[in-house]
């Protein structure tokens, strides 16, 4: 599914990812865990297409394509789905008609027929029903006023319906109560797939409680330091980032 | 028309005609009309009739030269003396010629479910001064939608006297889509008594250069007043509102809010000002002007300007002026939307916050169908940012 290798990246002059080297094969799900300033937000953004991250070294398969020549929206057609940290609030744009534009504008790179008024209703309708929102939220403006939790709900609501084959939650935990965690985590469990990948980027153990992650790594300080399975996220939940840090940096040193 | 010769009326002409001879036309050297420069236009003295097509129900409106005999009209015509100002030529321009307009009388206590319907259409080579009185009497309520288009270059030079009297509320959307040759200069001053509500809208688009000048006088205790807009303009378009408000009692609220959306070597213009008299207590005043530019040629000057001389007040004003924010742009690309669709979206928001406003949705509807959101070049022309 994808193939990041080596990669490299500078903001500003400043050095932020160190090589990162990371395979997830189609079905699987790898969880990202690590410190705040870590660089998580930085590779979810780097995949998703931002500008202003200068890409040093390396390179991204994505299905065999070069991701990184690829424009956002080219990523998004083609399957990469990114959850931001922060979704962005965007005053007079109508969820509704965000929701049919970006449905639409994928269906169409994918050589699917875009769908009508009504089509589109029956859609929406009954993927927010699954996840637990309310029909009020789909008629403000896109994530203006809306509390943590509806910002993240509609971030999920949107992986729902552009149905990606790759998608990165960064931290789409954060700032949930228990109920609302539990809502996410059915959301993205009834998205798996065996054709269908994910990355979860999280500060805590608690999401991968329900989201079970076939591989665990540890990102500090633009590297990943360490690699495991599920249990890595329960050891490093009892010991905190910084004995897997120092145990880093002592090997480096070595 | 006048059976008997009206010698307050000739005089009324005879000092436009006296005063545009003297001072010509308002240039950049005066403070009002510092960002704004008129077209040389040489033929002012072939003046024409403006063709208007009126739907309304329930009201008769008059042509203007119908009802010089009428007190109201003929009192309301002579109230205001431009030559006494430093900037009202367009005002005098306007009186030379005193003949053709309309007069819009709206009973006490009438409300009017339709709206009335102005249409006002110029043609190549026109020249035009209309005057347009309203009266909208006690307790009455209209929508007032007023709609300017036309073909080829001319020149609309309008003057608007309203008057709300106490308790009435008046909706009025101003439309003004002459067309890429036209010029259209309005001059409207508007008078509310106490507890009226003046709703104005005022759409600017389509046009070579537009000046929309008003002077709203909160005249009445708890009046109140909504002014708002949208200008639309692109290539050499040019798009000036120019506003005061005078609180002259206590218990006003007004409220500005002017939003523009400039292209290509656009320039847009709002200067606003607030006079809050010294007994204007418990004024309420807000004012906010954001402008969007669109490409590195296009800008926005503005002016805000408050003067109080009230100590009890609430006033407030804001400014800005940008470029679409890159954050929303990315959010929306990363759903798929191309960065044209994104840039539209987004154009269309910024001016959809400012049309959201309007209470009634059919008025709002019938904005939507004149304005030009997204501007449609945003599609055509595709090869703007790194995009494409
Ligand atoms: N736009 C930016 N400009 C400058 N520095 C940035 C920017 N974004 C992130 N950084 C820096 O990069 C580092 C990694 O940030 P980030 O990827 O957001 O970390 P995480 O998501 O793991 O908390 C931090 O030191 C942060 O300050
Ligand atoms: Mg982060």
């Amino acid at each position: 599914m994808i193939k990041i290798n080596n990669l490299h990246t500078v903001i500003d002059g400043k050095k932020i990812l160190k090589g990162i080297d990371l395979v997830i094969k189609p079905g699987e799900v790898h969880a990202i865990m690590g410190p705040n300033g870590a660089g998580k937000s930085t590779l979810s953004n780097v995949l998703a297409g931002r500008d202003g991250y200068e890409v040093t070294e390396g390179s991204v398969q994505f299905e065999g394509a070069d991701l990184l020549t690829m424009k956002p929206e080219e990523r998004a057609g083609a399957g990469l789905f990114l959850a931001f940290q922060y979704p962005v609030e965007i005053p007079g744009v109508q969820m509704t008609q965000f929701l049919k534009a970006a449905v639409n504008a994928v269906r169409k790179q994918r050589g699917q027929e875009e769908l009508d008024a009504l089509a589109f209703l029956k859609l929406i309708k009954s993927k927010i029903k699954e996840l637990d929102i309310n029909d009020e939220m789909i008629k403000r403006a896109v994530n203006v006023g809306f509390s943590g939790g509806e910002k993240k709900r509609n971030e999920v609501l949107q992986m729902t319906l552009l149905e990606p084959k790759f998608a990165v939650l960064d931290e789409t935990d954060s700032g949930l109560d228990i109920d609302a965690l539990k809502v996410v985590a059915e959301g993205v469990n009834r998205l798996r797939s065996p054709e269908r990948s994910f990355l979860v980027i999280t500060h805590y153990q608690r999401l991968l409680d329900y989201i079970t992650p076939d591989v665990v790594h540890i990102l500090a300080d633009g590297r990943i330091i360490k690699t495991g399975g599920p249990e890595l996220a329960l050891e490093l939940e009892e010991k905190g980032y910084a004995e897997f840090v120092e145990a880093s940096d002592n090997e480096e040193a070595a | 028309m006048e059976d008997r010769a009206l010698t307050w009326l000739d005089d009324l002409r005879d000092g436009g005609d006296a005063d545009v001879c003297a001072r010509g036309l308002p240039t950049s050297k005066l403070e009002r009309w510092k960002y704004t420069k008129l077209p040389a236009w040489k033929d002012v003295g072939a003046n024409q009739k403006l063709s208007v097509k009126i739907t309304s129900e329930n009201t008769e409106i008059k042509e203007i030269n119908q009802c010089f005999n009428e007190s109201f009209v003929a009192k309301i015509l002579q109230a205001y003396i431009p030559q006494e100002q430093p900037d009202m030529m367009l005002w005098s321009l306007n009186n030379t010629s005193l003949e053709d307009g309309l007069f819009i009388d709206i009973p006490a206590g009438m409300k009017l479910d339709n709206p009335i319907e102005l249409v006002f259409t110029g043609e190549e080579g026109g020249f035009y001064n209309s005057r347009i009185i309203v009266r909208v009497g006690k307790g009455a309520e209209v929508t007032l939608i007023e709609r300017h288009e036309g073909q080829g270059t001319y020149w609309k030079n309008m003057v608007t006297q309203i008057v709300a009297e106490e308790g009435a509320h008046l909706t009025h959307i101003r439309m003004v889509d002459d067309g890429a040759e036209a010029t259209h200069t309005n001059t409207a001053q508007i008078s509310q008594k106490a507890a009226s509500v003046y709703k104005g809208f005022y759409l600017t688009q389509n046009v070579r250069l537009a000046r929309n000048e008003i002077e709203m006088r909160l005249e009445g205790e708890q009046a109140e007043c909504d002014l708002s807009g949208v200008s639309l303009l692109q290539a050499q378009q040019h798009g000036d509102t120019t506003i005061t408000v005078a609180h002259q009692v206590p218990h006003c609220v007004s409220r500005q809010f002017f939003r523009a959306v400039l292209d290509d070597q656009a320039r847009g213009v709002f200067q606003g000002k607030v006079c809050v008299h010294k007994d204007a207590q418990k004024t309420e005043a807000y004012q906010l002007s954001n402008a969007l530019l669109l490409s590195e040629g296009a800008e926005m000057d503005t002016k805000p300007e408050l003067e109080i001389y009230a100590d009890d007040v609430k006033c407030s004003h804001g400014a800005t002026t940008g470029q679409l924010d890159d954050e929303p742009l990315f959010y929306l690309r990363s759903r798929g939307l191309n960065e044209e669709q994104a840039r539209a979206l987004l154009v269309e928001a910024f001016v959809n916050e400012v049309v959201d406003k309007l209470v009634n949705d059919s008025v709002k509807n019938i904005v939507r169908e004149v304005l030009n959101n997204p501007p449609s070049h945003l599609w055509e022309g595709g090869q703007r940012g790194e995009g494409s």
